[in-house]
């Protein structure tokens, strides 16, 4: 499946930046990216991070007010895989003491992946939540599977119950959030568990309602996360929507959980206050995409 | 360096062979022979130890008395260096560093194998980082748990692979203590950014003072070559061949509690301590913000937590870091030592794994072995341990990962305090480690007056990485427990005392203080760097300094005045006096002592606290005070101590030290200590003149002291010219301007008869020739703005410049020459008008002052 994607951010400050650093992860592994910046910075390094995803550093020293990030991608999707034989996989036991123990390469890169990290941290509370879908034996991927059901069923997506900022125990309190909470929700729970899970960044296929054109900007940033099993190498669930990703997921970056990959942070000089805006638009190929007439 | 000034006083000293016999007196022999454990001065049998006996003679032949007077000296030093923690935290808290003036002593043949064991596990330390971060051996072979480095927070996911024929690890401190056998062992690593080395070198430079001769004479081995190759070291480390290096120490600044010791550390090695927000990354190089511009740095010497060293690549609350020095680093263009991500090897947690992975990684056993340690993921020795220790054995929790919190003690838990625990560890036995404790020495502590006292002690020694091996420090921070039961606290937080390690050498350290540093240095007079904030703080201190005493001639004028026997009419001519200290808030706006009924009483009422008073809130908040001025210089010049020579320091502490301890604080003893801080500020101000370069620091402190002067002697002036004409013109007011301008000998000379007011402002006001005129503050303000312009000659000069041109312009061409009194009423007036102008432009110049050298944007995470 061909994508093209474009992902605009934009920082308005109420005044002048003097000089300002940002780390992007806009670009693609999957297909070729050009990036856009205006201004153009002085100084710009693309480079592979610790986790292998492309990353991009700039830096700016000409005061400005507006900040634009444009990343134009191209993305080729390999054909859908066909859909893990859930029930066949290993008990859910037996892949924790393997993780646990192995020295693989594979398997020891992957139990990184099983620690906490700053936003996802794991606890007796959240094994708890879990332990309903991973019962004794329970095949570790069928097991998974039931847990991205139960979070899309307990949890109200809501825009306004959290913040960037709010920790998975509120999240798990409040029952609500978004879907980068139901990601770092389900890593915590996977990792409480002794499993190996990771936090995917990326965008989401949406169609617009029948009828209606696509319209440019209108989609988001997505995220979900992604499990690891011995041999069978690492499998993919969306708790926002309750699906095993496919064609229509596209990822972009990987790592512990959204700190270490955010698309665009930076640190500015000066500015005062800022407003963040950003756009998404994925088209399918052979499709086109129109401005929003609100726009 | 400070050592070699101290043994050019030990030829004086030189005295003849030791008496053997120590009297009766003598300390050591009233000195408790500890019970079972390992005492660092007596053996078992109660003799004192070989490498003891020198220096024990010697002790016993000083005896208390003379130990008392000779540590004298040493407490002198303390206080005028200033070695303090938490400098700028209030002054209640303004604690002198606990050293002991008994040293811990080692012969060379007791401490080479010691020092052998430290150097083969810095190099441990070493090859496990760079392995940790490179190939990972010791993870696949199964060695080192996963955990112990991917579940550390300080693991650096952002540093580039090590260079595998380079060292990772530079600078390395490790705390070891002895056991009941005289066997060391570990109790901590320390490879984050080891502190400890500045008080090391103070303890030493103080004790040497205060046994210059005792020290020479046994043999001791001196650490200035140490320091000497550290500092080449530094210099060395520079990522490329580059011609003159630039080199600052990164501290995290005055809030942190090192930071004395970087400030300390930074002078002795003669390399600029920078905070964060004054460096800055630009194209992937670091910069230094000066005066003069950026400034490429090559190297740094961090001691800013790594966690928080770039706010890009780690977003946290802190302004510590630079935003893209991660960058640089990769780039290779800045080398940063220790790098961040060294901290790892600091968990305890590592410690079991040790021996094994010496065999593998350098194939040697382990020389010095760990205190007994388990980690909470060994779970069934973990349960072993904790469940033979938990309220029987004294034994001390930590956690396994992130930074250090106190440990907690097993041994003091109650039944509930061990379920607790027990619950706590159970939810996530791998952030915890149990250490049992381990057995410490005992030295003598002296305790003024009583007899010595048997206390635990433990070390703590440095090492850093010279380019081929590691290189150990000949000595030590020796920590003591507070009390004969205690334990040795190892952190600079802990309350426990300190002690100097010597080790003696067999022959006397002829060391030629060797230096890898060009032989020959090239001559040059450039002025050198100076970052916007050390410009800025000495701006500061210039303007502190002479506010400071301004307002104490003038209450020293008013005191004087009220003391001598004058009537009504001459106190009444002190009102411009009290007048410009209103205005300088030093006294307030409303008080008016003239309608009281004993002007003098209520003039006396209100100079007292503005001499006295140490803090805002003990008078109305916006009441200023001298000693409140004085606490801000004081720690401006704290801020400065790599800039300010040492005797400049001397003189601001012991003002400080006037304001805030002196004895009765009546109008009695005001006369006499306002005359003596008087005296320190001449000091201050001579030593301005004439002992300081004049380099781009000199010129900012030069800017603020005599704008703040131009500004006191304007308020004044103002405030006498207010006045109506009869008695602007009175003598006893003319009188208080020449005393408090200190002209009223030079006017004498000058004039006979009772001062007029056109001579006397010609003399405080356009006379060139006088230091304290406005004309002398303006010319040397205009000569010091045209240094700071040189470099754009061709510019035109700044607004500030030309502002400063056009007031000495007035100055040097209007003179004061009246044929008649209308004459003189107009020619007062036109420069009450000019005076009046240019007082109230001097504010809105200082801060466009600022915004030229000194003002910097703060940083915000997006």
């Amino acid at each position: 499946m061909n994508y093209t994607i474009h992902h605009r951010t934009t920082y308005q400050y109420e005044a002048n930046v003097s000089y300002s650093h940002h780390l992007a992860r806009l670009r693609t592994s999957l297909g070729q990216t050009r990036l856009v910046i205006s201004p153009n910075p002085d100084t710009i390094n693309h480079y592979l991070d610790y986790f292998g995803n492309p990353t991009t550093y700039f830096a700016l020293t000409i005061p400005h007010q507006k900040l634009t990030i444009d990343a134009h991608s191209s993305i080729s999707l390999p054909d859908a895989s066909p859909t893990p034989q859930l029930d066949l996989s290993p008990a859910w036991e037996s892949v924790r003491d393997t993780l646990a123990s192995s020295t693989l390469p594979n398997d020891l890169s992957a139990n990184e992946f099983t620690f906490p990290s700053s936003i996802c941290p794991t606890s007796p509370s959240l094994a708890d939540y879990a332990r309903p879908s991973f019962k004794p034996g329970t095949p570790i991927l069928a097991a998974a599977r039931d847990l991205t059901r139960r979070i899309f069923e307990d949890f109200k997506f809501d825009n306004s119950a959290t913040t960037v900022s709010t920790p998975v125990r509120d999240v798990l309190a409040k029952r609500a959030g978004v879907c980068q909470d139901f990601a770092h929700l389900q890593i915590s729970c996977l990792r409480s568990l002794g499993l190996s899970a990771c936090y995917v960044s990326g965008y989401l296929r949406t169609d617009p309602p029948p009828g209606k054109p696509r319209l440019i900007g209108a989609d988001a940033s997505h995220a979900w996360i992604s499990l690891y099993v011995p041999q069978l190498g690492w499998t993919d669930f969306d708790a926002t929507n309750n699906v095993i990703p496919s064609t229509n997921h596209i990822p972009i970056a990987r790592g512990r959980d959204y700190l270490d990959i955010s698309p665009v942070r930076g640190t500015v000089y000066g500015g005062g206050r800022q407003k963040l805006q950003i756009g998404v638009t994925v088209v399918p190929e052979g499709e086109t995409a129109v401005e929003s007439p609100s726009r | 360096m400070p050592e070699q000034r101290q043994s050019q006083s030990q030829g004086q000293n030189t005295r003849d062979a030791l008496p053997s016999q120590p009297t009766s007196a003598s300390i050591l022999a009233s000195y408790p022979q500890a019970s079972g454990g390992y005492d660092e001065y007596l053996s078992p049998d109660g003799s004192l130890r070989p490498s003891i006996a020198e220096f024990g003679a010697r002790l016993n032949e000083i005896g208390q008395e003379g130990l008392a007077t000779s540590w004298k000296r040493g407490d002198e030093l303390l206080r005028d260096n200033g070695l303090t923690h938490n400098l700028l935290s209030d002054s209640s808290t303004f604690r002198p560093w606990n050293l002991d003036p008994i040293p811990l002593i080692l012969s060379e043949a007791e401490w080479q194998p010691l020092a052998q064991a430290a150097i083969q596990r810095a190099r441990l330390w070493d090859a496990i980082l760079k392995d940790c971060y490179g190939p990972r051996t010791l993870l696949s072979e199964g060695l080192l748990p996963p955990a112990l480095v991917f579940a550390q927070p300080g693991f650096n996911r952002s540093l580039p692979l090590p260079d595998p024929d380079a060292n990772l690890l530079t600078f390395y401190a490790v705390d070891v203590a002895r056991a009941r056998d005289g066997s060391w062992t570990v109790i901590a690593d320390r490879t984050e950014a080891p502190n400890g080395t500045g008080f090391a070198l103070e303890n030493r430079i103080i004790l040497t003072n205060v046994f210059p001769e005792t020290s020479n004479k046994l043999h001791l081995i001196r650490l200035a070559s140490y320091f000497q190759s550290l500092q080449s070291t530094l210099f060395a480390k520079a990522p490329r061949a580059v011609d003159e290096p630039g080199v600052v120490l990164l501290s995290p600044g005055p809030t942190d509690s090192t930071y004395f010791e970087d400030a300390y550390l930074a002078r002795y090695l003669g390399i600029p301590l920078a905070v964060g927000e004054e460096l800055t990354v630009r194209d992937d190089r670091v910069f230094l913000k000066t005066v003069s511009g950026l400034k490429r740095i090559h190297v740094l010497y961090r001691r800013v937590h790594e966690t928080l060293i770039d706010p890009l690549e780690n977003p946290v609350p802190s302004n510590q870091g630079v935003a893209g020095l991660m960058q640089a680093i990769r780039a290779g263009t800045v080398t940063v030592v220790n790098p961040p991500g060294c901290g790892i090897a600091e968990s305890p947690a590592l410690l079991p794994y040790l021996p094994a992975i010496a065999n593998r990684l350098l194939g040697q056993d382990l020389s010095l072995p760990s205190i007994e340690t388990v980690w909470g993921g060994q779970s069934d020795k973990f349960d072993a341990l904790l469940s033979s220790t938990l309220g029987k054995e004294p034994a001390f929790l930590k956690n396994s990962f992130g930074q250090r919190t106190p440990p907690l003690s097993t041994v003091d838990l109650d039944a509930s305090g061990i379920e607790e625990l027990k619950t706590r560890i159970e939810r996530d036995p791998a952030a915890y480690t149990l250490q049992r404790q381990m057995e410490f020495s005992t030295a003598p502590v002296w305790n003024q007056g009583k007899p010595l006292e048997p206390r635990p002690v433990a070390l703590r020694l440095f090492l850093f990485h010279d380019g081929n091996d590691f290189r150990i420090m000949p000595g030590g921070l020796v920590r003591c427990a507070p009390s004969p039961d205690g334990l040795p606290g190892l952190s600079l937080t802990n309350d426990s005392g300190s002690k100097d390690l010597w080790i003696l050498g067999d022959e006397e350290d002829n060391q030629q203080v060797v230096s890898n540093l060009p032989e020959r240095e090239t001559v040059r007079r450039s002025a050198g760097t100076l970052s916007s904030r050390a410009a800025d703080n000495l701006y500061w201190i210039g303007r502190y300094a002479e506010r400071t005493e301004f307002a104490t001639r003038i209450i020293l004028e008013i005191a004087n005045r009220l003391s001598a026997e004058h009537d009504q009419t001459s106190i009444r001519s002190l009102e411009p006096l009290l007048n410009a200290l209103k205005n300088s808030s030093f006294v307030p706006p409303e008080a008016d002592p003239f309608l009281d009924a004993h002007p003098r009483a209520a003039i006396r009422k209100l100079l007292l606290p503005a001499f006295f008073s140490e803090t805002a809130d003990a008078r109305e908040e916006h009441l200023d005070s001298i000693p409140q001025n004085l606490v801000r210089l004081r720690d401006l010049s704290s801020l400065s101590s790599d800039r300010l020579s040492g005797e400049t320091w001397l003189i601001i502490q012991q003002l400080h030290e006037l304001g805030h301890y002196s004895p009765s604080r009546n109008l009695g003893n005001l006369r006499p200590i306002l005359q003596k801080a008087l005296t320190y500020h001449s000091a201050f101000n001579g030593l301005c003149r004439e002992n300081l370069t004049r380099n781009m620091g000199w010129i900012f402190l030069n800017l603020g002291r005599k704008l703040e002067r131009a500004a006191g002697l304007l308020n004044l002036v103002c405030e006498i010219l207010a006045l109506p004409p009869a008695r602007r013109s009175s003598s006893n007011v003319l009188d208080t301007a020449l005393a408090v301008n200190d002209v009223t000998l030079t006017y004498r000379f000058r004039y006979q008869g009772a001062p007029q007011i056109l001579p006397v402002l010609d003399l405080i006001l356009h006379d060139p020739s006088n230091p304290r005129s406005l004309a002398y503050q303006l010319s040397e303000i205009e000569r010091d703005l045209s240094t700071l312009a040189t470099d754009n000659a061709e510019d035109l000069p700044t607004s500030l410049h030309r502002f400063v041109m056009r007031s000495l312009h007035y100055l040097e061409t209007e003179v004061l020459d009246a044929q008649s009194d209308e004459d003189e009423i107009e020619q007062l007036d036109s420069l009450t008008a000019y005076l009046t102008n240019l007082r109230d432009r001097l504010p809105d110049f200082t801060e466009q002052l600022g915004w030229q050298f000194f003002t910097h944007a703060e940083p915000q995470n997006t």
